[in-house]
């Protein structure tokens, strides 16, 4: 039985966020009990490696990225680390819809893919269980993100608490595939592939827009709204 | 068609609770464990810490999602399960047995009484699976 799509629901887009900005409006997302379903279309400045609740990442990592004005933060959410560079990421926050984890993420990849439709990109959900947090996230598929002919190009975590949850995702549009080997310091095949592989020309706008396209198509018109911090 | 033990107590968090002797053995349920797909990692507490009912007393990481462990009652942590934190696919393997994850010294110890039966848990999962429908 598909999950039902939320009826209402409220967009906004900011850009050029620092890391801890963007994570303190997810956070906020999580924890606001009166609000209904949020979405955010987000860009990043300057870059930043979004690390997961969990994962451990050791100084070296750390010390390369101040090196190369990387931003290192914590996310909420789980997985490894994300080199977030001119990527387009998006936020859906809400009410538990009490769905099992894989279905929620069935319920939020319908409008991610519907979006990449938008920008001729056939892609699937995928679904690879593994066992232990990889550092790279990109570098391996878990879960339920999303792929082209097996190729991640989206990759997401979620976390759930006191009734609300937080899913999270990035789409790279640039190749941030060296950089990141070079930040965490291991020359890992990666097979995941970035939009302006697969759509010449393909800036963060066009990126963005269709995106959105892709929830207003699934979920039906938003309310517009400025989240505002603090 | 998810496993549930007769002996155990449960609750809407989908923790279940065994007594043994004064302490109360907690771990989240095969339906929990289904649900959340391969655990990847335990954030649990420290022994000697307080823990409240209702109230989450760690973490399950598991494939791409984060959820709380509620505390099914109010006490103190006896005893942390070191090897499950070390081996996070117990709770999948073994959600019952060698999942455990914590032990709790309950400050009320009729608490325990006042969960919800196998049978009560089996008829509210029902209820649930009713109502995402």
């Amino acid at each position: 039985m598909k999950p039902a799509n939320p009826t209402e629901w409220e967009l906004s887009t900011t850009r050029s966020l620092s890391g801890s900005e963007n994570m303190a409006l997810d956070s906020a997302g999580l924890e606001d009990n009166d609000a209904g379903y949020r979405v955010r279309i987000y860009s990043w400045s300057p870059p930043a490696l979004s690390v997961g609740i969990h994962a451990r990442i050791d100084q070296g990592v750390i010390d390369r990225c101040r090196t190369r004005g990387v931003e290192v933060i914590r996310r909420s959410t789980g997985g490894g680390a994300v080199l977030h560079d001119g990527d387009v990421t998006y936020s859906v926050s809400g009410p538990d819809p009490g769905l099992s984890t894989l279905d929620l993420y069935a319920l939020i990849s319908r409008p991610l893919i519907a979006g990449l439709r938008m920008l001729g990109v056939t892609a699937t959900v995928e679904r690879h269980p593994f066992t232990a947090i990889p550092l790279a996230c990109f570098a391996q598929q878990s879960g339920a993100d999303i792929g082209v002919r097996g190729r991640k190009i989206v990759g997401s975590a979620q976390v759930r608490r006191n009734g609300r949850f937080l899913q999270h995702g990035s789409l790279p549009v640039s190749d941030s595939r060296p950089l990141t080997r070079e930040l965490l310091g291991h020359s890992d095949e990666d097979k995941s592939t970035y939009l302006a592989r697969l759509v010449p020309g393909i800036a963060w706008d066009g990126a963005a827009e269709a995106l959105i396209a892709g929830f207003s198509a699934e979920w039906g018109s938003p309310k517009l709204s400025t989240f505002a911090l603090g | 068609m998810s496993n549930i033990p007769e002996e155990l107590r449960y609750t809407r968090e989908h923790e279940w609770a065994r007594r043994e002797g004064d302490k109360i053995v907690v771990g989240i349920t095969d339906f929990a464990q289904d649900q959340l797909g391969d655990v990847v990692y335990l954030s649990l507490p420290e022994v000697a810490a307080s823990v409240e009912a209702g109230k989450p007393l760690g973490e399950v990481e598991s494939t791409k999602s984060v959820s709380d462990v509620y505390s099914p009652v109010s006490g103190t942590v006896a005893e942390v399960n070191l090897t499950a934190r070390d081996d996070p696919a117990m709770v999948n393997q073994d959600p019952y047995g060698g999942g455990w994850m914590v032990s709790i010294k309950p400050s009320e110890p009729s608490a325990f009484d006042a969960l919800m039966t196998a049978a009560e848990y089996s008829e509210f999962l029902k209820s649930e699976a009713g109502e995402s429908h």
